[in-house]
This record gives C-alpha cells, sequence and structure tokens, in this order.
C-alpha cells in the first residue's frame, strides 16, 4: 500500500522487490517456493479427489466387460502414493531441523545461508509437491490435449456479445468522470507531481472499474448459466467442461482488455494534448531506463567504507522504508550503492547521468531556501587509495594511489560535461578508477543528477573484481563500481532507500511505458478473472463475487496479513484483540498473562496456524503496480514485464486446475 | 417392481432388430441432501435398450424419473450406481455428444441472440467449418419456419418459435440420436402436428429418437416403443401398438347407417350368437386434432371463410 502513496512523496518507493533476470538465485527460490505451495495445494486436491473416486467411482465398462474408474488411475493413485511418501521424509526433517543447535554449520545455497538438513527439508518439500502436481495435474494436461480453440472461441465470443448486449461496457464511460474533475482541483501538490496525480487518479479509476466489473462479469456468468439451464445446451455438445470455463475467462478478458486500451489511448490522449505543466513534463514524463545497485549504511575507516553494526539510523520515523546518515564535514556515515556491473552505453558517451532523489530529515531549520550539502564518491573495484604505484613525476619513489588522485585532481572541482577540465577529469576517472564530486545541493524528493565521466566506467569495466570482505549483505556479488554519499550539512540526515540512486542509462519513450503500465491492470484483471471463474464453477453468483472480492482485496493487504499469520502484528490476533477492546487496554501493553488471557492467545494460535494455509491464496497484487513506475518515469523493461507474466500464471494456474476439477466433479443439472 | 411389471405385461414385446444405441443397466439415481441422506430415488435400476432407427418414448406422471433418465444419458447426471451406455461409450464421455441433439424441455438458449448466432454458436461447438454452418443453419431456419424472424433477438420470440429455434440447434449437427424433452411443449396446433411429422420424417432419414411427453396421444402418434416409469421405476416397456392394442374387444366402424333399436336388437343377437357382449354404441367422434386440420385445410384452400351461425341463431 505504501507504494501508492509514491506520488505525495515525489519519488518512487518499492513494496515488492522488482523482478528480474540477473537475479536468478532469487528466481530460483521462487521456483522452489511455488513447487512447495502450489505442490501443497495439489497434494490436499489429489487426496480429497481420490477419496471421492473411491467412494463416488464413476466406471467406464472396457470391451471385456471390465470396469475402470473413470475419476481416479493407476497413475494418479502411484503419484500419490509416492508424494505421500516424500511429505513423510520431510516431516522428519522437519524434525531434525527443530532440533538442530542454534551453531550447527550452514552453508550457502543459491544465495540463502541453511544448514544442510534445511535445504534438504526445502528439497523434499519441493519434490513432494512436484509429484503431487504431476499426479494431480496429469488428468488435466490430458484433458488439454482434448481442448478446441474454436469452442473455445465460441465460448468467448458469446460472452462478449453478453456483456456488450446487455450494455455492461457503458460502465467503462465512468472513467471520463477521473478526467472530468481534475485531481489538481481537489488536492494540493507540488507543480512537478502533478502527472503522477493524474497517473494515479485515473489509474485507481481504472483498476476499481475494469476489476469490479470483471468481478461482476467472470463470478456470475457459469452460476447463471447454469440457474437459467442454458449450459445444458452446450454441455451436450462435445465441448469440455474446461473449455467453459476457459471460453468464459477469455471472453471477459477480451472485453476488459478492450475497454482497458481505450481507456488507456484516452488517458494517454489528455496527458499529450497538454494537460500536465512543465515541471511535471520535466519531472516525470519519461522513461528512466536505470541501473540500480546495492544499499548498504557504512562508517569509513581508513578511506574505506567498512562493513560493522552500522545499518544507518532510524530517525522515528513511521514509514521505515528509508534509513538515514547524519551529516557533518568530520561524518564517517555513508550510503554505500554497489553496482556489480556498469550501465550501458557509456561507450557512446563522454558521461553517464547518476540520478537520485533523498528524503531530508531537519534537526535544526537549516538556511532559508538552501539545500543539504552532499558529496558522491565514486570508485570501481580497482581503486585502491593504500596501494603503492609508480609516480610519473617521480618514477623512483612510489606513492600511494590516494596520494596520487588527489594531487592530480587538484583545480579541477565540480567540472561539468562540456567544461575544458572534462577531459582531465574523464582521463583521471579512467587512470584511477575514482571520481569525486563534492558539495551537492539536495532538496527533499527532488530528483537531480551529476555527471559521471565515463573513465570510470571503462576503468570499472576491466578485470574482475575482487570478492569484497566488506560487504554487509550475504551472497552480494563483488561490486564493480561503488558510489558513497555523505552528507556534509551538520545536523541534518538524509535518508536513502535503494532505489533512490542509480545510473540513468538511457530514456525511453513515455507513451510507450504509459502502454507497457497498463500490463499492470491488465495482469491484476487476468487474476480476478481467474479467481472469480474458478469459484463460479461451484459456489452461487454472489459468493463467488464476495469471495473473489475479498482474496482480490486481500493481496492489497498481503504484507499486513502475512504479519497478522505470523503473529508478527501488535496487539495480538482476534481473540486477543478482541480482548483489548473489552479491557480498554492499547495495543502496545502486554497483556497479564492469565489464565483466560492465555486460553485466547491459544486461540489465536490456532486461527494463526489456518491463516496461514490460506496466506498463498491471497495474489500479491501489489506487483503488478507497474503504473507507478509510470508515474514516477521509470521505463518498464521487456524483461520485467515477461517475468511479472511468469508470476502471474503461477499464481492462475492453479485456480485454473481448480475450476477444471469443481466443474468436471459438478453434476450440471442436479 | 420392474419384474412385477415384465410379469403382468399382456403382450411379449421384442425390440426391433437394429444396433443398440443406449443401453442402461441397473441405472440408478438417488439424489442425497447436503448430509449425504437419501432425499429422493429418482430412478432405480433401469434397464434399457434403445436401437438405431426407433422412436422411443418415456413416459410418466411428475417425478417419475423420465428427465434423469435423459439427463443421466447426456451426462448432466452422474449415476449413484448402474451404467449407461450411448454409441458404446460411457454416458460421462463428451464425444458421444458429437452424434448426440438434445432439446430440452424449455428452450434454453441465449436470449440476446438471434436465430441464425444462435446456430452459427452451436455450430460452432461442433467444430463444424464456417460454410457448412452458414449453409446449415440456413437450411434449418427453413425447416422450423423461421425465415422471416432469423435476425430477431429470441427475446422476442414466443414460446413456440423458441422451441422450434431449439429443434434446430439440436439438429445443427445431424445428429444420428435425437433427445426431445418434451418436444410439442408451447406449441399451437399446427406446430404440434409438424413437429410430429419432423420426428417421423427423422426416424425416415434413419435417426433414432428419444421423446419424453405428457402429451399421450402425440407419444403414441409417433412413437414405436414406450416405457412407461411411475416413481422411478420402469412399469411398462414395448411397441406401443401392441401395448396399447385390446385383445378381447372388437371395434367394428360401418357407414351409412343410423343408430335404431332394430340395428341394436340385431347386433346384440349376432355378438351373443359369438359369445361376446355388447358394451356400448355410439357414432363415433373425430379427433381435435383431425376437426383443426380439416379447418385451417379448408381456410387456406377458400380464403374469407369464416364461421357463421346456424340459421336458428345456435352456434
Amino acid at each position: 500500500m505504501v507504494a501508492s502513496f509514491a506520488p505525495i512523496l515525489g519519488v518512487m518507493k518499492f513494496e515488492t522487490e522488482p523482478l528480474t533476470f540477473e537475479n536468478w538465485r532469487r528466481l530460483s527460490w521462487m521456483g522452489i517456493d511455488w513447487l512447495q505451495d502450489a505442490g501443497g495445494f495439489a497434494m490436499v486436491g489429489l487426496v480429497l479427489w481420490i477419496a471421492n473416486g473411491l467412494w463416488n467411482p464413476v466406471n467406464d465398462v472396457l470391451p471385456g466387460g471390465k470396469k475402470r474408474n473413470r475419476l481416479v488411475g493407476p497413475g494418479m493413485l502411484l503419484a500419490g502414493a509416492i508424494a505421500l511418501t516424500i511429505y513423510l521424509v520431510a516431516l522428519g526433517l522437519m524434525f531434525i531441523v527443530s532440533g538442530e543447535p542454534a551453531g550447527t554449520k550452514t552453508i550457502q545455497i543459491l544465495g540463502k545461508r541453511m544448514t544442510l538438513m534445511s535445504f534438504m527439508l526445502e528439497m523434499a518439500l519441493a519434490a513432494g509437491g512436484l509429484v503431487a502436481i504431476l499426479g494431480f495435474g496429469g488428468p488435466f494436461l490430458r484433458d488439454c490435449l482434448r481442448l478446441r480453440w474454436g469452442r473455445i472461441y465460441a465460448l468467448a465470443k458469446l460472452s462478449f456479445k453478453e456483456a456488450v448486449r446487455k450494455r455492461v461496457v457503458w460502465v467503462f464511460l465512468f472513467i471520463l468522470l477521473a478526467y472530468l474533475f481534475p485531481a489538481r482541483w481537489f488536492f494540493q501538490e507540488k507543480p512537478e507531481d502533478e502527472l503522477k496525480s493524474i497517473i494515479g487518479v485515473t489509474v485507481r479509476g481504472m483498476n476499481l472499474l475494469l476489476i469490479a466489473v470483471g468481478l461482476l462479469l467472470a463470478a456470475f456468468s457459469i452460476p447463471n448459466d447454469i440457474k437459467n439451464q442454458t449450459i445444458h445446451t452446450i454441455v451436450t455438445k462435445p465441448v469440455e467442461r474446461f473449455e467453459i470455463v476457459l471460453g468464459r475467462f477469455f471472453g471477459y478478458l477480451a472485453l476488459l482488455t478492450a475497454a482497458l486500451f481505450g481507456m488507456t489511448i484516452l488517458g494517454l490522449g489528455l496527458i499529450n494534448l497538454g494537460n500536465v505543466s512543465e515541471e511535471a513534463e520535466r519531472e516525470s514524463m519519461k522513461a528512466r531506463v536505470a541501473r540500480y545497485g546495492q544499499l548498504e549504511f557504512a562508517k569509513m575507516a581508513k578511506q574505506k567504507a567498512t562493513a560493522g553494526e552500522f545499518t544507518g539510523v532510524d530517525v522515528g520515523r513511521e514509514d521505515t522504508y528509508r534509513r538515514y546518515i547524519a551529516g557533518h564535514p568530520q561524518s564517517t556515515q555513508r550510503a554505500v550503492w554497489n553496482f556489480n556491473s556498469v550501465p550501458s552505453g557509456y561507450e557512446k558517451t563522454d558521461n553517464v547521468p547518476l540520478e537520485f532523489a533523498f528524503d531530508i530529515y531537519r534537526t535544526t531549520k537549516g538556511e532559508e531556501g538552501a539545500g543539504v550539502q552532499v558529496t558522491f564518491e565514486i570508485i570501481t573495484h580497482q581503486w585502491d587509495p593504500q596501494k603503492r604505484i609508480p609516480d610519473p613525476r617521480n618514477p623512483d619513489v612510489p606513492i600511494t594511489m590516494e596520494d596520487a588522485y588527489n594531487r592530480d585532481s587538484q583545480g579541477l572541482g565540480n567540472a561539468k560535461p562540456g567544461d575544458a577540465k572534462w577531459a582531465k577529469v574523464d582521463q583521471l576517472a579512467q587512470q584511477y578508477g575514482k571520481y569525486v564530486y563534492r558539495n551537492w545541493q539536495i532538496f527533499d524528493y527532488h530528483t537531480t543528477s551529476i555527471p559521471v565521466p565515463s573513465g570510470l566506467f571503462r576503468n570499472a569495466a576491466e578485470g574482475k573484481p575482487k570478492e569484497d570482505p566488506n560487504s554487509l549483505t550475504p551472497g552480494r556479488l563483488p561490486y564493480r563500481l561503488q558510489v558513497q554519499v555523505k552528507c556534509e550539512t551538520p545536523s541534518q540526515f538524509v535518508g536513502a532507500a535503494r532505489y533512490d540512486l542509480y545510473f540513468l542509462e538511457s530514456e525511453g519513450n513515455f507513451s510507450l511505458n504509459y502502454m507497457k503500465g497498463a500490463f499492470g491492470i491488465w495482469f491484476r484483471l487476468v487474476i480476478a478473472l481467474a479467481i472469480a471463474v474458478a469459484l463460479s464453477t461451484y459456489l452461487a453468483g454472489v459468493l463467488s463475487f464476495l469471495i473473489a472480492m475479498f482474496v482480490f482485496i486481500g493481496g492489497f493487504f498481503l504484507e499486513f496479513i502475512q504479519e497478522m499469520a505470523k503473529g508478527l502484528n501488535i496487539g495480538g490476533g482476534p481473540m486477543e484483540s478482541f480482548a483489548r477492546l473489552i479491557k480498554n487496554s492499547t495495543a502496545t501493553v502486554e497483556l497479564d498473562p492469565t489464565p483466560t488471557v492465555r486460553t485466547l492467545q491459544m486461540f489465536d494460535s490456532a486461527w494463526r496456524w489456518g491463516f496461514r494455509r490460506i496466506l498463498n491464496v491471497i495474489p500479491d497484487v501489489d506487483r503488478y503496480g507497474l503504473t507507478e513506475y509510470v508515474a514516477q518515469g521509470f521505463d518498464i523493461g521487456p524483461d520485467f514485464l515477461l517475468l511479472n507474466f511468469i508470476t502471474l500464471l503461477g499464481y492462475v494456474l492453479p485456480w485454473l486446475v481448480a475450476a477444471y476439477y469443481l466443474l468436471k466433479a459438478r453434476e450440471i443439472a442436479a | 417392481m420392474a419384474e412385477t411389471a415384465v410379469a403382468d405385461r399382456p403382450v411379449a414385446t421384442t425390440p426391433p432388430i437394429g444396433e443398440v444405441i443406449v443401453e442402461t443397466r441397473n441405472l440408478t439415481k438417488i439424489y442425497r441432501d447436503f448430509w449425504g441422506r437419501k432425499k429422493k430415488v429418482a430412478l432405480n435400476a433401469l434397464d434399457l435398450q434403445i436401437k438405431r432407427g426407433e422412436i422411443f418414448g418415456l413416459l410418466g406422471p411428475n417425478g417419475s424419473g423420465k428427465t434423469t433418465t435423459i439427463k443421466l444419458l447426456l451426462g448432466l447426471l452422474f449415476p449413484t450406481s448402474g451404467e449407461a451406455t450411448v454409441f458404446g461409450m460411457p454416458a460421462a464421455d463428451v464425444r458421444k455428444n458429437e452424434r448426440i441433439g438434445y432439446l430440452p424441455e424449455e428452450s434454453y438458449l441465449y436470449r440476446f441472440l438471434n436465430a441464425e448466432e444462435t446456430l452459427d454458436f452451436y455450430g460452432r461447438l461442433f467444430d463444424m467449418p464456417p460454410d457448412v454452418r452458414k449453409q446449415r443453419a440456413a437450411e434449418l431456419i427453413r425447416t422450423v419456419g423461421l425465415e422471416q424472424d432469423r435476425r430477431r433477438t429470441l427475446r422476442e420470440y414466443s414460446k413456440g418459435m423458441r422451441q422450434r429455434i431449439g429443434l434446430a440447434q439440436a439438429l445443427i449437427n445431424d445428429p444420428e440420436f435425437i433427445i426431445l424433452d418434451e418436444p410439442t411443449s408451447g406449441l399451437d396446433p399446427n406446430g404440434t402436428i409438424w413437429m410430429k411429422g419432423l420426428i417421423r420424417e427423422l426416424r425416415d432419414k434413419g435417426k433414432t429418437v428419444l421423446m419424453c411427453s405428457h402429451r399421450l396421444d402425440d407419444v403414441q402418434a409417433v412413437c414405436d416403443r414406450i416405457a412407461i416409469l411411475y416413481n422411478g421405476d420402469l412399469q411398462e416397456l414395448g411397441e406401443v401398438e401392441a401395448l396399447v392394442k385390446d385383445a378381447v374387444r372388437v371395434e367394428v366402424r360401418a357407414v351409412n347407417l343410423r343408430l335404431t333399436d332394430a340395428l341394436r336388437t340385431d347386433l346384440e343377437a349376432v355378438i351373443e350368437k359369438h359369445g361376446g357382449k355388447v358394451e356400448s354404441y355410439g357414432h363415433p367422434t373425430t379427433t381435435l386434432e383431425d376437426l383443426f386440420k380439416k379447418v385451417v385445410e379448408e381456410s387456406r384452400a377458400r380464403p374469407g371463410r369464416r364461421y357463421l351461425p346456424a340459421v336458428d341463431g345456435k352456434a
């Protein structure tokens, strides 16, 4: 949810870490997690299906007169048995892991540090899940081969026509209200934030309209077909039941995609027709392609950013997204960004902009109209201040790199590209692998940039970086480039988060980016439709709508729900909260461990256990807030879209498999 | 129950020779409540065979199991026990539907579509190529007499018109086996006559028809064989003619005669001489259907024909 306040704050905030192909370790773990989660559900489904199939068999009579259970085949039984065995092994491993002493030797696997037994447990759960998925998904996959796109198209077209002829499409015109009453009439904002507000309001309008309509259409479609018995004329044709699910799903998706496209074009037209102030255009009407580093906080010791206990200052703000560094010319605190690759495109130009926008926490009012001074020190993996190198001026006496650089860079100041001194700055950066930009004035959340000479990147690109013993982040790759930020103004603090600083590789087309941003809404639509259609195969329309809505909306509060499920929230579970209400006790006060309180907490524990089981059903819809990138002027890369699409499939597929089984097991005419 | 009925059956019947299209063995359907408790036995151990080329009628009062049988054959319901096969395939197998046409009791079609769109939609479900679909739809619209109304949405149709388009969708794939649930429901007498003619025509083309109806005269008029269900049990099964034939009564019809006392006396004497007994005399009445047909035909032949009261003022 924090991401939705980003426009007010004026900088990009990431609630969910963006996915990249570069971070393949994280992707691998996501895959393993998916196997475990989806596999767990598949196992439950498999057990229920087998029990139902054996209890209420539907037999085919084979030519020899023998009977064969249509519902439960030998493959399914075998997969169920193997998965069960693996899960039992996992249970044993769980027991072993829970008894491991604190100092047990750990190993690093795919960027995660864990004991061997923990790793075995993870793998066992994933393997059990995989077998359960194969067992449960086997009949689904086999039946998928019988699907005919012609029939799915016919059903999709029917759904599309139905919605159009029932005049559902008129609802989408309500989006015009968002444009008729511009956000600036209601909110006071900095001119540079105007575009963010326009995008924010219209995107919320689009989300609301499209998802509400999508949920309504999808939740009521199949139940209405069953109620009106129109489905009888369909299932008595050679139509696989799953084709009905897919037909409904794709039909509504096509309708809503068309509406989304129309709304996106309309929004783009209004933005491009000069409804945005110049400041806003400068700030956000861009599609920055950024190269991000990894952020650590460090204290300087002997000219090097040194790892330690320092993880940034907490200035007491409720929002803990940023940590702060204290400002003073002698301050040792640094915000350090490590880049393990160099930004592309540096060969073609003499500088690459380093863009940033920081939060400022003032302990004194400071000077009127003046910002806070910040110094940037950018070094490469080849920079070693203590290393002795031959001095060109005095070849017989070696000199430290630090001294040589300080001597050679005298009088160059904060040179800019185009200055006479820039070539020299560039040459020094390439020679030593260091570039310093001093006392740059920053303002609260205002995006600015400094030029970084291309020579520095040429230096960084050479050689192989050494393992960095100072790294605070376990598993972090050694850096090629490091940006150290120091606050120079006394009694002021500069707050930074990972995505507050980046190298600007290039700038793409805003309009194209706006269109790409609409994919985020589309991804959410797919989720909403899949949930509603799947539920509607078994439940009545109203129930399907309500449950789908709660599950979907739950996605916006996923972090809070996870905290509740893990017992990390303040104030305890529902029973404890209820007790607090009765006792008029605040959430932060520890309750006396009376027998009543302990009983209530026990109920809460049971509730949390159950809650954790259904946690994976709730979609991470915040992940698909791609329009935030557009509003902040950041390019949405194709790989990012692709990865989000893959995660979307990972979420939607189990719902569709559930829909397949629910409709298959259902007596349509009962 | 079924065994008793078989034992009481007056005339032994044998199904016509031909390939078995539908077969049920011990087919049973029990409806249960949420807790799995038995609520109603809708169909009890039904053994049935329907052979190619016959018109088979399912009769019985409401709740006797007719529609349940049809739904089980179509895979809309799953049997509690027993088996049902259609074309040798289990009833739950959707592939059998390639060769089946089904007209539900009410014409449950999408009312926002027009006749052409309806048939195009159902044609697509059979993966029919566009040109075949178009041609077949035009043909069927002509057959069911909806040419003038083919572009009107079904919500504007009368019940009879919906029944006609319902039949057209059932025939879109030129099925070998057609299941008709109350086919004459909602049709006017003309429509009923037309529907019965069409069913016979289908039989003549080698199609197999299974129909269920409350209108016994319709069933008698078109069915070759019937099964009578009551409370889920099969009570009677056989050829219509054999089942309705009354072997201990004789009916004689004569023309150019008036029923006089002398005629009665003579007839009684002759019948008594042969060991029989007269039950009743009378002038036969025609059926309403025949009367209606006659009136409509005359109206067509003589435009302007209208009802005139009798000379004495009585109708």
